[in-house]
């Protein structure tokens, strides 16, 4: 019996167990094929790394910890947090493009986990929103590789989803035009100085066909095998419409990326108006749309029973659920007379930019700027 | 609704966890102390893989900006060195393939060397960063997981670590490596 390559590999790397290594040794000392087959794994090694040292870094070029550790301070110092980076103007380009793009944002950054953005689509799907609730999660419980499983997921969706945008955005002048073009009465905020830009996005369709395998492998990947997709769902297409939309942006708000960058907080004085009428998903009505809340909810670090009656309890079909990480600052308002939520973000310590979203007559509204409460409601109310 | 779990893992506040905690041992180690025992390593790996000091230093700084933002894996269960090697070993792989795929590769680390190395030997330095291109060329055009395996192995990482950082079963390592050396070889004299 010759010894085998992994077997030679793990000798010649002292990576045996004692008695392992010494019947090795014993059994080289008999056999001259296995001499030889372990002189060429030993000179392969050899070969292959003297090609990966000439990668190894000149002693000084490698900073020394301490600087390092001065330069990682400054960017934690930086670092927005998930959800500030949510709100941030940053995802402004993107909002505009309608509200339909940002609550698929919303979920996307937010949840950057497959089978909620899978069951995003459902949420919203399900399929008029008439409230929206936010749930907290603990980013501590998501799985950790998912990065890694976010980049192949973008791969893997582009075969799954399929997009069709009417036309182009319009730039409108005043509410009038923009009602008569978007379909439905359009309310503007009142007194805002300074440059505005009020514009029709057009209608979306996205359909979406389930690939049962493809989800539960990347639940595999994140470790999160345990979670089950409802097998029923497999193969069934959601088909998700946004009417069109209109956007209402004043102040420094559609930078691109690298003005953003330039420009300084305190000069970026963007207030962000979006309003839609609900977006609605065509879906078989068996849909199993429970335990998919539960699955998602269960991603987010719920445990299965929690996340079965957390689901059970939410009408899914009317409600858009927000998930927050846990101790982000948000509360129920009472604005335009109907219940809203505005969340905030804190971008340096004594400036602060809200979002605020409510539902009022079939049509969601996305009200963002910078202050607090007073600001936001203010402006909100102000809207006709 | 608060999903937060019923055992929470709090930020690891270092300087009062050391007072309050005596007993080191099974505590969880402090951020500070696990970035700067394990801030070489890292960085050196991701310099192995990108040939670019800056671009390496950016990238072992996210690396630790993650496990900032994952305090858990500082518990004394979990296995540190294992889950860094991992995140390095792919973000630097990423780059390394984006780099190239920018085909601006051979460029920058040729201006870096030179800009880097006082060249002695003008022409010995042409044939080492020749090597160099060629080496992570190689290992671009491998399978993620073969390259990342040698790189690590080649880093010092023993069996058992390796395993750990890369999620393989312990006792397919050898034979894993055994294949990995042999891939490199062939692609590399082609």
């Amino acid at each position: 019996m010759h010894l085998t390559d992994p077997q030679l590999h793990a000798y010649f790397s002292q990576e045996m167990r004692a008695p392992e290594q010494e019947r090795a040794a014993a059994h080289l000392h008999t056999c001259p094929d296995c001499r030889t087959a372990l002189d060429q794994i030993e000179s392969r090694f050899s070969r292959v790394a003297a090609r990966l040292d000439t990668l190894a870094p000149a002693r000084n070029l490698t900073p020394s910890p301490t600087q390092a550790y001065v330069r990682l301070q400054q960017k934690l110092q930086k670092e927005p947090t998930m959800f500030q980076k949510l709100f941030s103007p940053k995802l402004r380009p993107a909002l505009a493009t309608g509200l339909i793009i940002a609550l698929f944002a919303l979920f996307a950054l937010a949840l950057t986990v497959p089978s909620i953005r899978a069951a995003a689509v459902e949420f919203l799907g399900l399929f008029r929103v008439q409230q929206i609730e936010v749930v907290e999660f603990n980013p501590a419980n998501l799985p950790q590789n998912l990065d890694n499983s976010i980049r192949n997921l973008d791969q893997l969706l582009a075969d799954e989803v399929k997009i069709e945008e009417s036309g182009d955005p319009v730039e409108v002048a005043n509410a009038a035009e923009a009602s008569a073009l978007a379909g439905f009465n359009v309310i503007l905020p009142q007194g805002l100085q300074g440059d505005t830009r009020l514009t029709v996005q057009p209608e979306t369709t996205a359909s979406f066909t389930v690939n049962l395998a493809l989800w539960q492998g990347l639940l595999e990947e994140v470790g999160r095998s345990d979670i089950q997709i409802p097998a029923e769902l497999d193969g069934q297409t959601l088909t998700f419409h946004a009417d069109k939309s209109v956007t209402f942006a004043a102040g420094t708000c559609l930078l691109d990326k690298k003005d953003y960058e330039e420009v300084p907080y305190e000069r970026r004085n963007c207030t962000l108006l979006i309003q839609t009428p609900s977006p609605t998903i065509d879906a078989p009505p068996t849909l199993p749309i429970h335990e998919i809340g539960q699955a998602a909810l269960q991603l987010l670090g719920m445990s299965a029973e929690e996340a079965a009656s957390f689901s059970a309890k939410i009408d899914w079909t009317t409600t858009l659920l927000i998930p927050v990480p846990s101790g982000s600052d948000y509360r129920e308002v009472t604005v335009q007379g109907v219940p809203g939520t505005i969340f905030f973000g804190r971008y340096e310590e004594a400036r602060t930019q809200y979002n605020l979203m409510w539902v009022k007559d079939g049509i969601v509204y996305s009200l963002s700027g910078p202050g607090g409460v007073s600001d936001a409601l203010e402006l909100a109310n102000s809207l006709k | 609704m608060n999903l937060s779990p019923a055992h929470p893992k709090p930020m690891p506040a270092k300087s009062s966890r050391a007072e309050s905690h005596p007993d080191r041992a099974a505590q969880p180690a402090d951020f500070e102390t696990a970035f700067q025992t394990q801030w070489p390593r890292i960085h050196a790996l991701l310099f192995r893989l990108t040939g670019d000091s800056d671009q390496a230093e950016d990238l072992a700084l996210e690396v630790f900006l993650r496990l900032h933002r994952q305090p858990r894996l500082l518990e004394p269960d979990q296995n540190l060195a294992a889950w860094l090697h991992r995140v390095a070993a792919n973000l630097g792989y990423n780059a390394l393939r984006a780099t190239r795929r920018r085909q601006k590769y051979e460029i920058e680390a040729g201006q870096f060397d030179l800009e880097q190395s006082p060249i002695l030997d003008p022409a010995r330095e042409a044939e080492r960063t020749a090597e160099r291109s060629r080496v992570r060329r190689t290992l671009a055009a491998m399978k993620p997981r073969d390259a990342q395996l040698l790189l690590l192995r080649h880093s010092g990482l023993p069996y058992a670590e390796l395993a750990a950082a890369l999620q393989l079963n312990p006792a397919s390592v050898g034979k894993l490596l055994s294949r990995a050396e042999k891939e490199f070889e062939k692609r590399y004299e082609t």
